[in-house]
């Protein structure tokens, strides 16, 4: 009993802080925006360290609807962090309104603990609840933002396509149960391989990859990033463009794992998908004028890099987009530390706006250089040793000529990246602008995240050989 | 009267076959399901639509009985019906009245809409016609409510507690939501 209590820790502690902060929403007097903050920070500080200290835990829970592996605790340590730094960066929220502060990082935790829930999840059933807890905070966090005219129609466009990729998703699962009686990933994975060659299995997972495709904004669902984006406050968007993304990928693998890897018609889909989403995303991004709108068509384009990975079905594969999702989710949160100290209301930031920044605050232009490098895939960021791993993973199933037409792609997406740096950089800082002044908490968090950058960068192997191990995990779900 | 019900009871059922009661309670069902539906979607008025609803949902409960699942039926009835369409009802009649012109109907989306769910059935007849679905092995003829309780709280207990957990999640969602919308209107 206690044994189980211990391995269903980091769930029940991020349930715990839901339930301290639901008790700050409804507590009375003024709204107390920095008791809100250091609550939220420390509880998530913990919550990051416990997820560290239960890597390594394994076992089932709930009548085998719930497995803890390697690749799940590893998902599980990286959602802690990710939430922990989002929290990190949301000391100036005034995107938000003060009395809205603790609803923030209420919905924020249960969306992070729905994503726990989510990786850890081997049944369909509850595959799809814990993925429904994650989106339903996101729909309620994205209209949150205070006094601006779009935010509505953001959180509309945001819940129809989510109800859309969830309506798909179960009609999917319905096909999946139709011809393999059981909703078990473990029973799926043994019968599912000889019944991929029949039309039912194949739309079937189809469909049920669309739920996915729509957090990830791969393609057909990509609709709702560039106004979510545009229209969500700059915190809630550093959350969904980090952590809900990686929620998204881990899961992807743990479905695309099941059909045993020689269906050609998933394949073929994965491909098409990948290579319209890709250049998409990128030749879209070139015409963008808003950081955030930019960093929407870019992931939808690194969405496409990732099925890339997905799509070599092999260990290697799943390893580098594991590898690959800690680098994305590290380079986003640089990116969007920059921008949400740029910003000094909560207001969208323009590229231009970055003009002069060495000048301004030479640490930020430090930080923004490298990820916004890592992004493009530049090397010593970690960025490039995500790409180059997913690459090499193609190439030696045979997919060369799809990694030259990514290559092409990453050259694309150079030319809006440099644009990026190239206002930072070179240009004149705009008439009257002060120095932004760093406080030294955020002053420790760019020194740790250029660090990180730069060691996933340069140092991958101990990690990488921990995403084997945890790919392998994957492929033995039994 | 008597010699006369003496002769029909006995051969009822040579006259009437079982199939025949079951197929055409099945037809009947799935009539009424498509008869709600299309006037839940084709309709003009929101009202009318809802009541289309709830008559495809009715519909859908029957296709439960006709199943042998009494209890979801039950649910089906107590919980769409009852729950959702109501409050849909009263969504409807708190809200401000829509005194706006509906929009007409264009030509060209209609044909275009008409067109895709076209094939999108085609492809999917195709599709199940196309694989062979072998019927599962009957796991249990047991299915009172006291069996559906069991595997609610053992075999489905993460399930049964996440799904509260959401729940609570849209609430308080559907809360604050709503009083920002309510704030910034007294703000105008």
């Amino acid at each position: 009993m206690l044994n189980q209590v211990i391995l269903f820790l980091p769930e029940l502690f991020f349930l715990f802080m839901a339930l301290v902060l639901f008790g700050l929403t409804v507590a009375s007097g003024e709204p107390k925006p920095r008791r809100d903050y250091h609550t939220a920070l420390v509880l998530s500080a913990i919550g990051a360290v416990i997820t560290l200290g239960s890597i390594g835990a394994e076992g089932h829970l709930f009548f085998k609807a719930y497995r803890l592996d390697l690749f799940s605790q590893l998902f599980k340590c990286f959602l802690g962090f990710g939430l922990f730094l989002v929290i990190c960066i949301s000391s100036k929220l005034d995107g938000i309104a003060e009395r809205h502060h603790p609803e923030f990082y209420l919905f924020l935790t249960t969306s992070t603990l729905g994503m726990m829930l989510l990786v850890s999840a081997v049944e369909l059933i509850t595959l799809f609840v814990a993925l429904e807890l994650s989106s339903y905070s996101l729909y309620i966090l994205v209209p949150m933002r205070k006094g601006s005219d779009h935010d509505s129609e953001a959180g509309i466009k945001f819940f129809f396509i989510g109800a859309m990729a969830s309506a798909t998703m179960l009609f999917g699962m319905s096909y999946i149960y139709g011809v393999c009686h059981t909703t078990y990933l473990a029973e799926i994975m043994t019968t599912l391989p000889q019944l991929i060659h029949t039309p039912g299995a194949v739309v079937g997972m189809v469909l049920t990859l669309c739920g996915l495709f729509f957090k990830l904004a791969v393609f057909p669902f990509h609709n709702w990033a560039p106004d979510v984006y545009e229209g969500g406050a700059n915190q809630v968007v550093a959350f969904v463009a980090t952590v809900s993304k990686m929620a998204g990928m881990a899961i992807l693998i743990r479905l695309v794992a099941l059909t045993g890897g020689d269906s050609t018609y998933l394949m073929n889909v994965l491909i098409i998908l990948a290579i319209v989403g890709m250049t998409l995303g990128n030749l879209v991004a070139i015409k963008q004028k808003d950081f955030k709108r930019l960093l929407a068509y870019s992931s939808i384009a690194h969405a496409g890099y990732v099925l890339l990975g997905i799509l070599s079905m092999s260990e290697i594969g799943y390893a580098s987009v594991i590898y690959y999702a800690l680098a994305y989710l590290i380079l986003n949160v640089a990116c969007f530390m920059v921008l949400v100290t740029m910003s000094e209301k909560g207001q969208n930031v323009k590229i231009d706006d970055f003009s002069g920044l060495y000048k301004r605050a030479p640490l930020l232009a430090v930080t923004l250089l490298l990820g916004v490098f890592g992004l493009a895939g530049l090397p010593p960021t970690g960025g490039f040793t995500g790409k180059f791993l997913i690459f090499i993973a193609a190439i030696e199933k045979g997919y060369l000529w799809l990694v030259i037409f990514a290559m092409v792609n990453v050259t694309i997406s150079l030319y809006y990246y440099i644009g990026v740096v190239k206002a930072a950089y070179l240009n004149p800082p705009a008439e009257g602008s002060e120095p932004i002044r760093i406080s030294i908490p955020l002053r420790l968090l760019n020194y740790a995240l250029i660090i990180v950058i730069l060691w996933l960068g340069l140092y991958p192997s101990t990690l990488f050989d921990q995403a084997k191990i945890a790919a392998e995990a994957v492929l033995a779900v039994l | 009267m008597e010699p006369l019900m003496a002769v029909i009871i006995p051969t009822l059922p040579e006259l009437i076959k079982f199939e025949w009661v079951a197929q055409a309670a099945f037809y009947f069902i799935i009539g009424v399901t498509l008869a709600g539906a299309v006037s839940a979607v084709f309709l003009r008025r929101i009202i009318h639509n809802i009541l289309g609803l709830i008559v495809a949902l009715f519909g859908v409960a029957g296709l439960f009985i006709y199943l042998n699942s009494e209890f979801l039926a039950l649910m089906q009835i107590l919980i769409y019906v009852g729950a959702i369409c109501i409050s849909i009802v009263f969504a409807i009649m708190l809200s401000d009245p829509m005194y706006k012109e509906d929009p007409r109907r264009r030509l060209t989306k209609v044909f275009a809409s008409v067109l895709v769910s076209l094939l999108i059935l085609a492809g999917f007849l195709s599709m199940i016609t196309k694989t062979p679905f072998e019927a599962a092995a009957q796991r249990s003829d047991d299915w009172t409510v006291t069996t559906v309780g069991n595997l609610l709280l053992t075999r489905y207990a993460l399930v049964f507690e996440l799904i509260s957990f959401v729940l609570v999640v849209a609430i308080i969602g559907a809360i604050v939501i709503a009083g920002q919308g309510r704030k910034q209107r007294s703000l105008k």
